[in-house]
C-alpha cells in the first residue's frame, strides 16, 4: 500500500491545542473594576473617619510659614483656624469693598 | 436586519482595528449605513483614527462609536446594515455574548506559535459554549513571507477553523496609512491596497455566502 504521509505538508509550528485546551477567559467579567471600587482598607483611623475635615496641603515660603505659626502660637490656635480665620476677614474684606 | 462582524482577541496589536476600519471605509463607500464599536474604553484607537478621519477631510465618513460595554453596543447594532465590532485587547464573557449575535466572529492573529496557541484555544472556547464554527475565522497578520503565511495557515486549518483567503505582510506602509486617519485599503502603495483588499473582500463573502 502507497504511503502518502510523505506528502503531507511538514511545518515548524508543531500541533494546535486540542478543544480539551479551551481559553477560560469566556467566564472573566467584562470590566475589569478599579481596586478602589472593591478594595476598602479599614484600619484605625479609617474606622474613625467622619469626613468632617480633609487634608489641604500647601507650599508656602518660610515667611508664610513663619507668620502663620506666630499668629496660631499667640491666638492660641490651630493652623487650619489661622487660615479659616484669615479667609473669613478676606471674603469680608472682598463684600465691603 | 443588521449584519453584525465582530473583530476579537485577547492579545493586543494584532490588527482588531486594522481590520474593523478597513471593512468600515470599505461597506461605507459601498454605500451601507454602518456604526463602528470601539469596546476599547480605555485606548479608544477606533474613536482617534475617527477623528483624525475627520480632521482630513477624507472621504467616506466611517462612523465609529465608543461603547462600555458590549450590551450597550448590541442594543444599537439594529439602526445599521452592518456593525463591526471591534473589541477589547482581552476576551471575556462578553465575547461570548458578542459571538452569540455576530453573523461572523473575526480573530486576527501573527504567524508565531506564540500567537497561535492561544488564539486557538480562544476560539475553542466559543466552540464548547455552542458557537458554530462556521461564524469563527482566523485573519493571518503581520506575516513576514508566503511560507510563514502557508504554515500559519495550515496550522490554524489543522485545529478545524478557517482562515480568510489572503494575510496584511509587516509593512510599514500600512501604519502610515493608520496615522493620518486613512484605512489600510487607502495606502500610498497599490500593492498594500489590492493585499488589504483581497482579506476584507474573504470577510465580506464569506458573511454574504454564508
Amino acid at each position: 500500500m502507497a504511503d502518502a504521509a510523505k506528502l503531507k505538508r511538514k511545518t515548524n509550528l508543531g500541533a494546535p491545542p486540542p478543544v480539551n485546551e479551551a481559553s477560560r477567559n469566556l467566564h472573566e467579567p467584562e470590566l475589569i473594576l478599579p481596586p478602589s471600587s472593591y478594595l476598602r482598607t479599614v484600619d484605625g483611623r479609617s474606622r474613625r473617619r467622619t469626613n468632617r475635615t480633609l487634608q489641604l496641603n500647601l507650599r508656602v515660603t518660610p515667611q508664610c510659614d513663619a507668620l502663620i505659626r506666630e499668629i496660631a502660637d499667640q491666638e492660641s490656635l490651630l493652623l487650619a483656624e489661622v487660615l479659616e480665620r484669615a479667609l473669613t476677614m478676606y471674603k469680608n474684606k472682598l463684600s465691603v469693598s | 436586519m443588521s449584519t453584525i462582524i465582530a473583530f476579537i482577541s485577547q492579545k493586543g496589536g494584532v490588527g482588531k482595528s486594522t481590520l474593523a476600519r478597513a471593512l468600515g471605509r470599505e461597506a461605507a463607500s459601498s454605500g451601507l449605513e454602518i456604526k463602528i464599536a470601539d469596546l476599547d474604553t480605555q485606548q479608544g484607537t477606533s474613536v482617534d483614527w475617527y477623528r483624525m478621519r475627520l480632521d482630513a477631510n477624507i472621504e467616506p465618513v466611517v462612523p465609529v462609536e465608543l461603547f462600555r460595554t458590549a450590551e450597550q453596543a448590541l442594543k444599537t447594532a439594529n439602526h445599521y446594515e452592518l456593525f463591526i465590532i471591534d473589541g477589547p485587547a482581552r476576551t471575556s464573557k462578553a465575547t461570548l455574548e458578542i459571538a452569540r449575535l455576530s453573523d461572523l466572529v473575526v480573530q486576527p492573529t501573527g504567524p508565531a506559535v506564540d500567537d497561535l496557541r492561544p488564539a486557538v484555544r480562544e476560539f475553542h472556547a466559543l466552540i464548547n459554549e455552542g458557537i458554530s464554527r462556521e461564524r469563527l475565522v482566523f485573519a493571518l497578520n503581520h506575516i513576514g513571507t508566503e511560507t510563514e503565511a502557508l504554515e500559519a495557515s495550515a496550522y490554524l486549518e489543522e485545529a478545524g477553523y478557517l482562515v480568510l483567503t489572503g494575510y496584511l505582510p509587516e509593512r510599514p506602509g500600512y501604519r502610515l496609512a493608520q496615522n493620518t486617519g486613512y484605512a489600510i485599503t487607502e495606502t500610498r502603495f497599490t500593492g498594500l491596497n489590492e493585499k488589504a483588499d483581497i482579506l476584507i473582500q474573504a470577510i465580506i463573502d464569506l458573511v454574504a455566502n454564508g
